[in-house]
């Protein structure tokens, strides 16, 4: 598979919305253990109001998916997640307008605008113990894989590294967000919005190998 | 005036602290939450979208300020941002304060008018006074940490504050900034009120001094840089900490014997002249309920607004005919301008647009017009238009009382002060409680507005587009006393015992020279040169009737006989007609007065005549055209006139006479009443005076025809100058155009008193001109040997009458 259609990236929204929900209490119990035990529900209501989008995306090309996702999410996720996945797709959306399909390259383009959104909005750097310590790694696997153009595979490779990279958070100690405020307590434990944001990753893997 | 928006995870919290907020400010301050997640907001968590449309919904150009509590709340607010229009984003400015304590403080700040900045810093600060109270040694956290010692030591100076508002915001933060120029810790110690030592470098912890105008301030300083920095700031603060020190605050400062709070004056611009004191009392801005039902039938919400508009029109009518008694009729027209908003298809399509695209139900359809349309003419270039945006909201809440949305903007005071509003709207002034207002002083607006016009035709002093002056006043503090002068714009607050006793000793004079003028009143006014000039009354009721007695009237010029059909379901009948004539008559205690015959029709419309809706009414069946195609109306009045004769001096006016043949049908008719009311042996007498109304320019071409005819003319100068000049005196357009002193309107004047003099008749002035001194000074000048007027103005008419 060489593209993503428009209804492969919608299909990877519906699939998220499936995770999510099963992962709810999971994500929830990551969170309840540094931060304020929110961030399965939010996910899990931030992406089913996405969901249910899904009849409004029929025929619509990419950009206005991930716009409205963007939306949907801004005003339902809650916690900090949804500005900052709502940018993450805000951004994204910028360099998907009017393509009903994305390249291994035009994917890239995708997700390092919203990796850019994610710093600005969230302001953390790698090692802080957030989604940004797999986000930053993920990007660069998917860069230096993708130049063949072999989505499939630039996908494989940056699932691989969101799930090595979150594992890598545990020992950390929060320096932003909610889990700051415990400081070395925080240490110890798997930070949810990386979780959250490997997860995503590897739906968008599962997507573009059916 | 800067909006507000508080952000939290907790809708509940957020709703709380806007509550808090509102029960300092009251409901005139643009303020918006946003808080909670999920379906009803309910969950914890924050929306980006939300506190997007809770900033557009207040913005305005002088800013918004948001407060959030944390985390998302942070996020989600700068995610906002990124949708708004790009010229909209220096204005908006996301804030660090203490959430609950910041919102507080900036809403204060904000409801003062002050400007973003200012505000911003308030809401930083706001930790301060919480801080002192605890007497916590440390800086509030929001405060950038500024290097601290526990005690203050080192050498010091001492010096006075200059300033009027003494150490405010922004002389404050002048004052840190200069600290933070030297090498030294630098603290300052209020030893008049024994307050601090406050660390310079901070904004707030100098504010927690309140160092006033007079105090005296010791700078305390520690470090390499010890003495430059006393030096340094001594003459900082000696030269007003970047604040202009005008002669007047320098003299308080150097006779040393201010140390109370005394300010000084300041100006606005005055607009309605006049001196009030009084405490300042904010006016709450209208609240206005809007009902969030969906319109489900278009066509049903679309006519329920047409509907509205329609009552709305009536309404106004009525309201219009009722207060050009009280005010004037020229002036009463300002409402007549208004009505145009009513038929104005810009605003009527979008309010359709809205209901059959948004499905909003009526009301919400028709507030979100007028909302918008009042920002478009907030943002014109044009003052002049800009004051029409109060017309717009004034008519646009009358409409929404029609859709039964409880949307009352009365403005009462608990006490009798000055109010203090944003603006105000026509209809607020004339809702105006006289007894208790002692004056008005707007943050914006204007002298040509037509709350000023009216304003002034109250007689209620006020100042306009006083934001500048008002902008340090802490309304918190204390009741805020202030003097205004309406001439000047000079606004004093809180002034000192000396300045309101020379204040009260300037009212009291104006007030003796009133009662001197009012106690001379009753003698003839007799110029200079030894010519006699009846001032008359202009009277709508038995009320006025006996105000023009009290005022000294010579008698009454113009009875208004419109009054005895106003406000009913009927004509009034012969009996009720006689007994309010004989009334009025016997009132005057045997003094002449003129009886105009109903003038309907034109502005004034009476339901019940079923006056046909004409596209020219004032070139229309009005006043004796009307009377003369209804016999029946006509002679029940005219028998009610001739019955009431009996009690007085009472002389009868036809108005509007355009044509010699109206006039001899006006006079057959009076013939005819008396005729029948001889028949039937009812008393009454015969013959009365007859005259008539000067105000159409065929007859004052031909005054001479006329002058043989009737035994007065009487000269309606406000319809003589609409008719001449072509000139409808309802158009604020042509206000500049509508001018009495206008040659022709001169030369016809003088035509009228022409022929009048060859026939040694009177010739009087009933319309607006003959109180105004420097056209009837003209106007008597022209021939004219009598003036009729509003009651109050009698008084100071027969003065200047006799300084000439």
């Amino acid at each position: 598979m060489k593209e993503l259609s428009s209804s492969a990236i919608v299909s990877w929204l519906q699939l998220l919305a499936r995770i999510y929900e099963e992962k709810k209490d999971y994500l929830t119990g990551l969170d309840a253990a540094i931060g304020d035990a929110d961030h399965g529900a939010n996910m899990a209501r931030g992406f089913a109001a996405v969901a249910a989008k899904a009849p409004q995306f029929e025929g619509k090309d990419i950009g206005f998916i991930f716009k409205t996702s963007a939306m949907t999410l801004l005003s339902t996720v809650g916690g900090a997640s949804g500005p900052l996945y709502g940018s993450f797709f805000l951004q994204a959306a910028g360099k998907s307008n009017g393509k009903t399909s994305l390249t291994a390259a035009d994917l890239g383009a995708c997700l390092e605008a919203g990796v850019a959104a994610l710093t600005a909005r969230g302001k953390a750097v790698f090692g802080d113990k957030t989604m940004m310590d797999v986000w930053l790694p993920v990007l660069d696997a998917y860069k230096a894989s993708a130049a063949d153009g072999d989505l499939v595979a630039a996908l494989t490779k940056a699932s691989e590294v969101a799930k090595t990279a979150a594992a890598a958070t545990i020992p950390l100690v929060a320096k932003k967000g909610r889990a700051s405020y415990l400081g070395e307590r925080s240490a110890g434990h798997l930070d949810p919005g990386a979780e959250s944001s490997s997860l995503l990753i590897e739906a968008l893997l599962t997507i573009a190998r059916q | 005036m800067v909006g507000l928006v508080l952000v939290s995870h907790s809708r509940a919290l957020a709703e709380a602290v806007q509550r808090l907020v509102r029960s300092m400010t009251g409901p005139e301050l643009p303020l918006a939450i946003s808080g909670g997640a999920g379906e009803d907001h309910q969950d914890l968590g924050t929306d980006a979208v939300e506190i997007l449309e809770a900033i557009q919904s207040v913005y305005s150009v002088d800013g918004v300020l948001v407060l959030m509590d944390m985390g998302s709340a942070v996020l989600s607010a700068e995610t906002a941002l990124d949708f708004l229009e790009e010229a909209q984003c220096p204005h908006i400015k996301l804030t660090s304060a203490p959430f609950i304590e910041g919102a507080v403080a900036a809403g204060v700040s904000a409801k003062l008018g002050n400007a973003l900045g200012d505000v911003t810093a308030e809401a930083v600060g706001a930790l301060a006074q919480k801080s002192e109270h605890l007497n916590e040694e440390s800086e509030p956290a929001a405060v950038p940490p500024t290097q601290t010692a526990p005690v203050a030591q080192g050498p010091s100076v001492r010096v006075v504050i200059p300033n009027p508002q003494g150490i405010h915001a922004r002389p404050a933060a002048r004052l840190a900034q200069e600290a933070g120029k030297y090498k030294a810790d630098v603290r300052l110690r209020n030893l008049t009120a024994g307050k601090g030592p406050a660390v310079a470098r901070s904004l707030t912890s100098l504010i927690t001094l309140g160092a006033r105008q007079g105090h005296e301030v010791e700078i305390i300083a520690s470090g390499p840089q010890e003495r430059e920095a006393l030096d340094g700031l001594k003459k900082f603060i000696e030269a007003g900490m970047g604040d202009s020190l005008n002669e007047k605050f320098a003299e308080v400062e150097t006779s040393k014997t201010a140390t109370s709070a005394a300010e000084g004056p300041t100006h606005a611009m005055g607009i309605s002249s006049g001196i009030g004191v009084g405490r300042l009392f904010f006016a709450a801005e209208s609240s206005v309920s809007i009902p969030d039902a969906i319109a489900e039938d278009v066509a049903a919400e679309t006519a329920r607004l047409h509907e509205a508009l329609q009552q709305t029109r009536k309404q106004m009518q009525a309201d219009t005919a009722a207060l050009s008694r009280q005010i004037g009729k020229s002036k009463a027209e300002i409402f007549v301008a208004q009505m145009l908003v009513l038929d104005d298809p810009a605003l009527t399509e979008r309010a359709g647009q809205l209901i059959a695209e948004e499905k909003n139900n009526a009301a919400r359809a028709w507030w979100q017009t007028i909302q918008e349309a009042v920002t478009v003419y907030n943002n014109l270039e044009d003052e002049l238009l800009r004051q029409r945006a109060a017309d717009l909201k004034d008519v646009g809440l009358a409409v929404l009382r029609q859709l039964g949305c409880g949307a009352s903007d009365r403005i009462e005071l608990p006490e009798p002060g000055i109010v203090v509003a944003r603006d105000l709207t026509p209809g607020q002034v004339t809702q105006l409680d006289g007894e208790k207002v002692c004056g008005v002083i707007c943050l914006e607006g204007g002298r040509t507005s037509h709350s000023a016009i009216l304003l002034r035709s109250r007689g209620i002093p006020a100042v306009a587009q006083a934001q500048g002056v008002l902008q340090s006043v802490d309304f918190n503090a204390a009741p805020v006393l202030a003097v205004i002068n309406g001439e000047s714009g000079e606004i004093t607050l809180n002034p000192d015992k000396a300045a309101l006793e020379s204040v009260e000793t300037e009212l009291a004079a104006q007030k003796a020279r009133a009662a001197q003028e009012k106690a001379e009143s009753g003698q003839p006014a007799i110029t200079k040169d030894g010519r006699r000039i009846e001032v008359f009354a202009n009277v709508g009721s038995l009320a006025d009737a006996e105000a023009a007695a009290a005022n000294g009237a010579d008698g009454i010029g113009l009875l208004r006989t419109e009054f005895l059909f106003m406000d009913r379901a009927e004509a009034p009948n012969e009996e009720e007609q006689y007994i309010s004539l004989r009334d009025i008559v016997r009132a005057m205690g045997g003094k002449p007065v003129i009886v105009r015959t109903l003038d309907a029709g034109g502005d004034k419309n009476i339901p019940y005549l079923d006056l046909p809706k004409e596209e020219n009414p004032f070139l229309g069946v009005r006043a004796i055209r009307l009377c003369l195609r209804r016999p029946e109306l006509f002679q029940t009045q005219l028998r009610a006139i001739l019955r009431a004769a009996l009690e007085g001096d009472l002389r009868v006016m036809f108005p509007m006479i355009a044509a010699e043949s109206e006039l001899v049908s006006a006079k057959t008719a009076l013939a005819q009443a008396h005729a029948s009311l001889a028949a039937q042996n009812v008393p009454h007498r015969w013959p009365v005076p007859v005259g008539m109304m000067m105000e159409v320019p065929s007859a004052a071409l031909v005054a001479d025809k006329f002058a043989a005819q009737v035994e007065f003319f009487s000269i309606g100068t406000n319809d003589l100058t609409q008719y001449t000049l072509a000139v409808d005196r309802g158009n604020t357009a042509l206000q500049d155009l509508s001018d009495t002193l206008n040659p022709a309107v001169v030369s016809l004047i003088e035509t009228i008193a022409k022929a009048a003099h060859a026939r040694q008749i009177p010739v009087a002035v009933c319309g607006e001109a003959a109180a105004d001194q420097k056209v009837a000074a003209i106007l008597l000048d022209l021939g004219v040997t009598e003036l009729s007027m509003n009651p109050r103005s009698i008084p100071g008419a027969k003065h200047w009458i006799r300084q000439r």
